[in-house]
């Protein structure tokens, strides 16, 4: 006797295919990363307009009476400052544009079934994870340099460390 | 007049099956072999991270006694908000390495069902804060306003 369905395969195939369990769990990743490259956005706006307005805080503040040396020191380094800041910004912003490329050309493609837009989205989380880690790993680097120069520093001075 | 010689399931769309078109190439296995890998080096931080705050403030709370209490709960609140994404992020890691490597749809699943909890998490904490922002930004307005 057989059965009508003996043939059907309920999806027991060693491939690897977008299912529809996959594709839901894409679309939920791909609206949750377009709402988190937006805060980056506008986080990053406002940290612009923060970097911008260094020199005008800094002038404010030696105009108040806080001339210290620390904040002729502070002044001295303004440019400086400004120009360490903005490019934490523009790194900041990259990072959240590969995010919020990931986010549109995933909903793009499972929305139209597009093939290229696939491809595309998951280029940019890689893109995402890959410049992530590069400045993880360049973050701890510029750790270990600063505890270096610390402890050079202090053993220099005569200063007994730890 | 339709045809009565097609098969009966010629409409037949299985719920598991992916629309006509998408595919998983060669170049999406690459690149969530690489994403995988950076995920991986992530995780493995971020364990590394959580044992050492454990380690500081272990260290801390067992030389001040019963005044370490506050620090065991901080502790216990930084573990609640740190260890679920690095789990996550590892759990993905693991799981997409395992699906190139058989060419196993479940662990496909499992990998990206975990990337959707990481997203989650993220993005629940992130509205969180940002609630935290507005109710503080509102009642700073306040305050200002009654002064």
């Amino acid at each position: 006797m057989e059965y009508l369905d003996q043939d059907f395969q309920a999806d027991t195939t060693n491939q690897l295919e977008p299912t529809r369990t996959i594709r839901q769990d894409w679309h939920t990743s791909a609206r949750w990363a377009n709402f988190l490259a937006i805060t980056w956005f506008v986080f990053t706006i406002i940290g612009l307009i923060g970097t911008l307005s260094i020199g005008a805080t800094m002038e404010q503040l030696a105009l108040l009476g806080a001339d210290s040396p620390g904040m002729e020191l502070l002044m001295a380094q303004k440019t400086p400052l400004t120009i360490m800041f903005l490019a934490i910004l523009a790194i900041y912003t990259a990072l959240a544009w590969f995010q919020f490329r990931f986010a549109k050309n995933m909903r793009h493609a499972l929305q139209f079934t597009d093939q290229d837009a696939l491809e595309q989205s998951w280029l940019q989380f890689r893109n995402l994870f890959r410049w992530s880690g590069i400045l993880v790993i360049a973050m701890i680097i510029f750790y270990i340099a600063f505890i270096a120069l610390i402890g050079t520093t202090m053993m220099g001075a005569g200063i007994p460390v730890g | 007049m339709d045809n009565q010689n097609q098969p009966l399931d010629t409409d037949f769309q299985s719920g598991s099956n992916p629309p006509e078109g998408l595919r998983i190439t060669q170049t999406i296995r690459q690149y969530w072999r690489e994403s995988s890998q950076w995920a991986l080096f992530f995780a493995i931080l971020g364990f590394i991270y959580i044992g050492l705050i454990m380690l500081i403030f272990i260290t801390a709370s067992s030389k001040l006694g019963s005044a370490g209490i506050p620090i065991v709960f901080m502790l216990l609140l930084l573990s609640a908000f740190v260890l679920p994404p690095v789990w996550f992020v590892f759990q993905f890691a693991q799981n997409i390495k395992k699906a190139l490597r058989d060419e196993d749809n479940l662990a496909a699943t499992v990998g990206f069902r975990n990337l959707r909890r990481l997203y989650q998490f993220v993005g629940v904490l992130t509205a969180i804060i940002l609630g935290f922002y507005g109710i503080t930004l509102i009642f700073t307005f306040m305050f200002l306003a009654a002064n």
